[in-house]
């Protein structure tokens, strides 16, 4: 009975008058009831100190004042705001102006995969590029300048564009070399379509098509099953000497300079894209020319 | 409905001040029992709300001013006894009641005080923010950041501690 009150809240339930009826009952019977009563009746005199609301509140103002408050000024959402248009402009930039372009120096070779799987070799001073997003529309299409290799998946038309002509194809693999006013294509597989600004050609497989200035075009066959200068060599058939001297100064990085010799000398041939002596010597013993080397010239005389 | 209430509206930290600078002061005082530095305590706890209102929000506003009052106590306020005065009687001006029993009332009225002065600060600013500010319990929780059992049990052990402190009443 003694213990009845004593748990550790018991007095809070009470002022707070949640106590059950019986447990108020012995409560009231004990002697500290009364003096509970007596402590908590006598609470009402006290008074706690005036407290000056209105003096306070003036001086906090008057310190709030000088000390500015934090407020942002930029609230969060416009951070947000501003990541999603970040984000939004750097896919739309991906997706739309993003140009891969590839370009090979002199005497580089440089091998591309592209998006479908298709594999292009490129060989010296060559560039090559594409849009990402015709890729992406199922528009197979490239730019080239210079000289390329191409093997060509399976899928929808493959397209090549040079400033000379272009060339169409749906899976095949073929080379093309061009530059100002030369333009070649050479078929290794399939058939591919070959277009410029006065006709179309139709190439099968070991059949050649070229164009070199304004002279009408010439188609050939060929029988090797690779481009030469995967293999590191120059390979010419029947070709003015001029752009054999172009290959030349490409491979090797040099200035060939030839104020005797007529440029429009035909050559058939193939030099070594590895060593300038041999190569220099397979071009002009059959054409009887001379040649001196001097650091990255190389002059040319008649013999 | 309250959340697009920005704490550094000076309408809204006015309402807030209007409402609970009083109970603020009081609880301080509870505290130091120091009437000046309680004032003290007040200014600065609304202070630091409203330089730091951009990051409180409006239903938070209460328990922050509290948490700061505590903390700022615990930091830099000396102890002191506190001592709540009284009116005899709710200052009844003429009594009948005879000289002798006066006398008893005033020494059981001083006991009384003293025997509050002498509480352990939690158990006096709950048992004080109950019996002088009518604040339930679950109201002194949410001030001091406790559970109403805590609060519970400190109200019992106050009142406890009273009774014995005062012996024969």
């Amino acid at each position: 009975m003694k213990n009845e009150h004593t748990d550790d809240t018991f007095l809070s339930r009470w002022l707070n008058n949640d106590l059950t009826e019986e447990e108020l009952v012995s409560f009231k019977q004990t002697k500290e009831y009364r003096e509970y009563l007596k402590i908590t009746g006598a609470m009402q005199y006290f008074n706690t100190p005036e407290f000056n609301q209105e003096a306070v509140l003036q001086s906090i103002k008057k310190k709030t004042k000088t000390q500015p408050k934090v407020k942002k000024l930029v609230p969060s959402w416009m951070y947000a705001a501003a990541a999603s248009i970040a984000l939004l402009f750097s896919v739309v930039y991906f997706l739309t102006s993003s140009n891969e372009i590839f370009t090979t120096s002199f005497g580089e070779q440089l091998a591309i995969v592209l998006p479908d799987g298709s594999e292009v070799q490129l060989n010296s001073k060559s560039t090559l590029s594409y849009k990402k997003t015709d890729w992406f529309d199922g528009k197979r299409t490239l730019t080239l300048t210079g000289e390329g290799y191409f093997k060509v998946k399976k899928g929808s038309k493959f397209s090549v564009f040079t400033d000379n002509g272009s060339v169409q194809v749906l899976g095949t693999q073929f080379n093309v070399k061009t530059n100002s006013s030369y333009f070649e294509v050479l078929c290794y597989e399939g058939k591919v379509q070959v277009q410029n600004a006065e006709e179309t050609a139709v190439l099968t497989q070991g059949l050649s098509f070229r164009k070199i200035e304004a002279a009408a075009s010439q188609k050939g066959t060929f029988s090797n099953t690779l481009p030469f200068w995967i293999n590191g060599e120059s390979s010419f058939n029947n070709t003015p000497l001029k752009y054999i001297l172009e290959e030349l100064e490409k491979q090797y990085q040099i200035k060939v300079s030839n104020t005797s010799i007529d440029g429009n000398t035909l050559y058939t041939g193939t030099f070594s894209n590895n060593n300038l002596d041999l190569a220099l010597q397979t071009i002009c013993i059959p054409l009887s020319i001379q040649y001196v080397v001097d650091g990255k010239t190389v002059t040319l005389t008649k013999k | 409905m309250s959340e697009n209430k920005s704490v550094c509206e000076s309408s809204v930290f006015e309402k807030l001040y209007s409402e609970h600078s009083k109970s603020l002061y009081n609880f301080a005082f509870y505290k130091t029992g120091n009437a000046p530095k309680s004032e003290d305590l007040v200014q600065e706890a609304f202070i630091k709300m409203w330089s730091n209102c951009a990051k409180i929000i409006f239903e938070k506003a209460k328990s922050f001013l509290f948490t700061v009052v505590n903390n700022l106590f615990l930091n830099q306020v000396a102890h002191q006894k506190v001592v709540l005065n009284y009116n005899q009687h709710g200052g009844k001006e003429s009594t009948n009641e005879s000289p002798e029993f006066l006398m008893e009332e005033k020494e059981f009225m001083d006991k009384l005080q003293n025997a509050i002065g002498g509480l352990k600060e939690g158990q006096r600013e709950v048992f004080l923010l109950n019996r002088m500010d009518k604040k339930t319990y679950k109201e002194i929780a949410e001030m001091l950041s406790i559970s109403v059992k805590a609060v519970e049990k400190r109200m019992h052990l106050a009142l406890k501690q009273l009774r014995e402190q005062i012996g024969n009443i």
